[in-house]
């Protein structure tokens, strides 16, 4: 099976996919197939977001998007898949990195989909006027896909669902056990907030995505925050 | 139509799957890798076609970018906390650029390392994808046989060609868990001989068998199936390869 179909099969047969990595079947091909899979979809949706300045920020953007979806999994995943087993999961870290690729792989696949729609827009308005609508657009896109995402990686690592699969256990274990899985679902929950929240500052680090209008810039100082951000951007859209 | 007797799997079914590889020989299996992209060995195989070759230089550049990419905080690190100014943007792409060249260079030492580990195994798989391609035209045949409708001429020949897969397989995948083993434990195994007895019994079967066959194209099949055994004994009478550097 090539990266291609085994990237396409996410889409095709989520259940068997997932499934697939419980079982640890073909691991490490479904890891450099969804790495590969959702660095090229990204790479594709920085360029179109990015060519909305100009073709320099096109490339810049190509490069930067995947590289803000991909590493933010990266610097999340030990803190997971810590807690997780320190709290009786069975799952490997590889387990739980091709968990979180799948999640970054239907966030991929979902801004791709949104991509004739941003190219329509990208058209229509003016470069130099519209920036901040732009930009409430994109980030409306990027939150949406985002929450996508995140739903499935909330569905698929679930503890509930390793344990329907996991053996059988005696019943003075049970209690434990119970109080363990409502503990890594909450650390789940927790985990998901802490992905968004260093995702939105790597994001904020790795900026511009879309390029003001004037010089092009590969990265701007370091200061402030994401949401002082998208808030500024909110106040530009609405009162200029 | 396949080959359907009583009580007999399908001939296609005798083939060799990656996941069935996977489970003997406690590798990721695929046409490129032994195991996986990014610490595996490359397959010998890869070198054999043009269509292969861009396949491997297109994933080996796609790793390459992947690791740029993940260089990219270490770029950060060098850069500091300055602007992005001519100077500091290439101080960014020098980190980059410098740490993806040591994680690739470390990870063809692993790779180069481990080649000479899995040259049996490697050995081992060309075997099965031989086997493999014998299943695939041997259903073929007998499908177009099927669609022509025309009577079986020698199904004494096609039950013993059978059995011949049938145990062929098993001894290659005996061979693969074996390796697996030797691999494990750095060392031969007891069982080894037994399995390397019961190849060549196989063998000798097999060539009594082909002096009886009916037909040019078993007499051919059978030829191939006693190539395949003989190859998976040579491989198993082969001393286990150190990592050190000594290979067969």
């Amino acid at each position: 099976m090539s990266y291609l179909d085994q990237f396409l099969a996410l889409l095709r047969d989520r259940q068997t996919f997932l499934k697939e990595i419980q079982q640890e079947s073909q691991l490490q091909h479904k890891i450099s197939a969804l790495m590969i899979g959702s660095f090229i979809c990204f790479c594709i949706y920085g360029a179109i977001v990015g060519s909305f300045h100009s073709p320099m920020q096109a490339l810049s953007s190509a490069i930067k998007l995947p590289a803000l979806y991909l590493l933010t999994l990266l610097v999340c995943l030990p803190a997971l898949y810590i807690f997780n087993a320190l709290f009786g999961s069975k799952l490997t870290i590889a387990q739980h990195f091709a968990y979180l690729l799948s999640a970054a792989a239907v966030i991929a696949i979902l801004l791709c989909g949104f991509a004739p729609i941003t190219l329509f827009f990208l058209t229509t308005i003016s470069a130099t006027k519209d920036y901040s609508f732009f930009l409430l657009l994109n980030v409306t896109i990027f939150a949406l896909t985002g929450l996508f995402g995140v739903t499935f990686l909330y569905q698929a690592m679930r503890p509930d669902t390793e344990a329907q699969s996991a053996t059988q256990s005696t019943e003075d274990d049970s209690q434990k056990k119970d109080s363990y899985l409502r503990l890594r679902s909450n650390i789940l929950r927790f985990w998901l907030v802490l992905y968004g929240f260093v995702g939105s500052q790597l994001g904020w680090t790795l900026r511009p995505f879309f390029g003001m209008p004037g010089q092009f810039e590969f990265f701007r100082p370091r200061e402030g925050n994401f949401l002082g951000g998208v808030w500024n951007a909110l106040m530009g859209f609405l009162f200029s | 139509m396949m080959i359907d007797r009583d009580g007999s799997q399908p001939w296609q079914d005798l083939a060799i799957t990656n996941l069935e590889l996977e489970r003997c020989c406690g590798l990721e299996i695929t046409q490129q890798f032994m195991g996986g992209l990014w610490v595996g060995a490359i397959r010998r195989g890869c070198w054999r076609s043009r269509g292969s070759i861009l396949t491997l230089l297109s994933t080996e550049l796609m790793v390459v970018v992947l690791l740029l990419m993940f260089s990219l905080p270490v770029g950060f690190a060098i850069m500091g906390r300055s602007d992005a100014t001519h100077p500091s943007v290439r101080r960014l792409a020098g980190g980059m650029v410098g740490a993806a060249s040591l994680l690739y260079m470390g990870r063809s030492l692993w790779r180069s390392r481990k080649q000479r580990s899995l040259h049996r195994l490697e050995q081992l798989l060309d075997d099965v994808e031989q086997f493999n391609q014998l299943v695939k035209s041997l259903t073929l045949v007998q499908h177009l046989r099927g669609l022509e409708s025309q009577v079986r001429s020698h199904p004494e020949d096609e039950a013993s060609l059978l059995s011949s897969l049938q145990s062929t397989r098993d001894h290659l995948i005996l061979g693969l868990k074996l390796d697996h083993q030797l691999r494990q434990h750095h060392q031969q195994l007891s069982n080894a001989s037994d399995v390397l007895d019961r190849l060549a019994t196989q063998i000798v079967s097999l060539q009594v068998q082909q002096k009886q066959s009916g037909t040019h194209e078993y007499e051919q099949l059978l030829s191939q199936l006693i190539q395949i055994n003989r190859s998976v004994e040579q491989e198993l009478q082969n001393p286990y390869p150190s990592e050190s550097g000594t290979s067969n």
